[in-house]
């Protein structure tokens, strides 16, 4: 949560301090963003305003950047001119601010636009520098990674990556697969910044860059308007609610006999895949379904002694997406394979993870009778409520009998408990009021004898008066 | 993925397992990942996901072999597996003929869609019960060179001929990079364009009755 902040803040704040120092209109993102209202985006809007062929970028006036800095420099330089005809002790000091000015804006636009400037030009210590300040990282550090993009070595890693937010943001109403063909030209393009390192190094830096993207682009891009993904989440939502009498011996999954609710062993699986959707960076949602996957093996192996096969795991998976019913499952997996990396999803052990949740939906999606060893009979008239209902009213009311006989049960022996108790308490009370009678009894009778004598001593002693 | 020089380059590559439930995948990739046959002590959860680091020819080797789902409901979902793979492995049990008609089946379905850029390897396991054997090791081989695949023998129980064949599998998938390589030049296509939307063609399983008869006996 706390990396998360700081991240959502971290660019937007440090883009607009930039802007206003460079003094460039803050409402020019804003037009073309009205420009572009339409989703469709001729081929002439986006091509350089200089018509060079190449094409331009919102983030450089719709400029390409050979034009952007080639204007740039003029204004630059007539600026100066500007300054010069003025009184003579104002020159000294005007000339020198401006240039000081220049110089400092000039250094921002470099900053700020970074690619303005070709990769030739980059002294090779500087990138030396950030290439050993990348290395240094553990792996798996996203907030190092982001302390590092703001120090001076990583400034072109970070000055491109906020350009690139900046345009994809600026052309959020596209439709998705041209801004999925741009995030994947941007990995494309920024995983040469990393060439000097080895392999793995470069995909933990590829994903930490990925991370920073997506997470910022996720609310623009996720279940984007330009596709039906909502429409089939919806499908698919009501497609599994309708399979919720699928069980497991269906699936043929290994199951632990006479289990009720609480001790089914996939539970843990089934909660991580639910939290897939909270994530906002694919590689984030690739890790939950890892994480799923693993206590889906976990659940496996405490069945069988044997290492689970590919058949095993897909069952099990499917009867767990069954079961959670994960929200928004179809636009999640869209959105992994139109923003993950490529590499990420081809090889890896959560790419294997990946297509096997892909193969699960493709399964529910076209389940069948003979896919759960069932007639097409007793299929439909599962499907349409009746014996499903039948079989879960069963089960519930067996089940509560059960609990209901089990609470009884506890009652019954908690009673004798008590009339045990009341009667060892009964006779207490008797033998107590018995022994009181008796000590009373006592009393009384040695009472009376004294009673007497005093009686008989004193009538004597009546008479003698 | 990305351009490296031919020199130091890590190759990657994706290996499907095709095969029926009881041709013995499992015990194949298990004794060349872990060297454990039917063991007590096999630590691992599972072996639909196993990776392999090799040394060839002083070139370094990624392999990450992917279990596919064999049985017949999943059946539809056999192309999203295969996608984007370099080599598949094609197991059939010699003491069962039918392991071998799904073998055909797969074939078939791989060359359509992914063409000749996929290495394709038929491997006949259980050869330690040759006195059961159903499959007849010409048929076999005669198959494998018709479409273009080679065909191997292993016993995943004798540890027998399952080194030979990754290796084997593993050479050939890169000259088929290397190939490919080549004639792709500079070009500045990358890979991810071919990777997108996941495709489900469903198509009737062949009639099984239909291959194979031709043969003279003997």
């Amino acid at each position: 949560m706390f990396t998360l902040c700081g991240l959502e803040r971290f660019p937007s704040t440090s883009l607009t301090l930039l802007l206003r120092e460079v003094g460039v209109e803050v409402d020019l993102r804003r037009m073309w963003a009205e420009q572009k209202r339409g989703i469709h985006v001729t081929q002439d809007e986006l091509l350089c305003k200089d018509g060079c062929g190449f094409y331009g970028n919102p983030a450089w006036q719709g400029y390409c950047s050979k034009c952007w800095r080639k204007r740039t420099r003029t204004t630059e330089t007539i600026k100066e001119d500007h300054g010069l005809p003025d009184g003579h002790s104002q020159v000294n000091l005007s000339k020198t601010e401006e240039k000081k000015n220049a110089r400092r804006s000039n250094s921002l636009m470099r900053l700020f636009w970074g690619s303005s400037s070709p990769p030739q030009q980059e002294s090779p210590e500087s990138e030396d520098a950030a290439l050993k300040a990348f290395q240094s990282l553990e792996p798996g550090d996203f907030p190092g990674f982001l302390k590092l993009l703001r120090k001076p070595p990583a400034q072109r890693l970070q000055s491109r990556c906020t350009t690139f937010l900046d345009t994809i943001e600026a052309y959020h109403n596209l439709p998705v697969q041209k801004q999925s063909d741009l995030v994947q030209d941007f990995y494309h393009s920024i995983s040469i910044h990393f060439d000097g390192l080895s392999e793995p190094q470069v995909s933990q830096m590829m994903e930490h860059v990925e991370k920073l993207i997506m997470t910022r682009l996720h609310k623009w891009v996720f279940c984007h308007d330009s596709c039906d993904d909502e429409q089939k989440d919806l499908t698919l939502q009501r497609r599994i609610k309708s399979l919720n009498w699928v069980t497991p011996e269906m699936l043929r999954v290994p199951f632990p006999k006479g289990g009720s609710d609480t001790s089914d062993p996939y539970l843990p699986a089934i909660t991580a895949i639910i939290e897939m959707d909270a994530k906002r960076a694919p590689q984030d949602k690739l890790v939950c379904l890892s994480k799923c996957s693993q206590h889906v093996f976990q659940a496996l192996a405490s069945e069988s002694q044997q290492p689970a096969n590919a058949d095993d795991f897909l069952s099990a998976l499917i009867y767990v997406v069954l079961r959670a019913n994960p929200p928004r499952l179809h636009s999640n997996i869209n959105y992994i394979v139109r923003f993950g990396l490529p590499h990420s999803l081809m090889a890896g052990e959560s790419g294997y993870y990946f297509t096997n949740l892909s193969c699960t939906v493709a399964f529910i999606e076209k389940l069948d009778a003979p896919a759960l060893n069932l007639t097409p009979e007793e299929f439909n008239s599962y499907m349409q409520g009746r014996r499903a209902s039948a079989v879960l009213v069963e089960n519930n009311g067996q089940r509560r009998a059960q609990e209901n006989r089990e609470q009884l049960e506890k009652l019954k022996t908690r009673q004798d408990k008590v009339e045990q108790g009341a009667r060892a308490f009964q006779e207490q009370l008797d033998s107590w009021v018995r022994s009181v009678q008796g000590q009373i009894d006592e009393v009384r009778a040695q009472s009376v004898l004294v009673l007497k004598d005093v009686g008989a001593e004193s009538q004597p002693g009546k008479t003698v008066c | 993925m990305a351009a490296h020089s031919t020199a130091h380059r890590t190759y990657s590559f994706k290996v499907v397992l095709l095969g029926e439930g009881c041709v013995g995948k499992t015990s194949l990739v298990l004794r060349y990942c872990e060297n454990k046959f039917n063991d007590k002590h096999i630590t691992t959860l599972q072996a639909s996901f196993l990776t392999k680091k090799l040394n060839i020819t002083g070139k370094r080797v990624n392999l990450a072999i992917w279990d596919t789902a064999g049985q017949e409901r999943f059946h539809a979902l056999g192309p999203i597996y295969y996608r984007d793979s370099n080599g598949a492995i094609l197991v059939y049990d010699v003491t069962d003929e039918d392991s071998f008609q799904k073998v055909k089946n797969w074939v078939k379905e791989l060359r359509k869609m992914l063409g000749n850029d996929i290495c394709l390897c038929i491997v006949g396991n259980k050869i330690d019960l040759e006195k059961e054997r159903h499959v007849s090791v010409e048929d076999a081989e005669a198959y494998a060179e018709s479409v273009g695949a080679k065909n191997y023998h292993t016993s995943a129980k004798l540890n027998k001929g399952i080194e030979e064949l990754f290796l084997d599998l593993c050479k050939r998938m890169m000259e088929t990079a290397q190939v490919e390589e080549r004639t792709k030049g500079n070009g500045t296509s990358h890979t991810s364009t071919g990777r997108r939307g996941v495709q489900i063609i469903d198509d009737e399983p062949q009639a099984a009755a239909a291959a194979g008869g031709c043969c003279s006996s003997g």
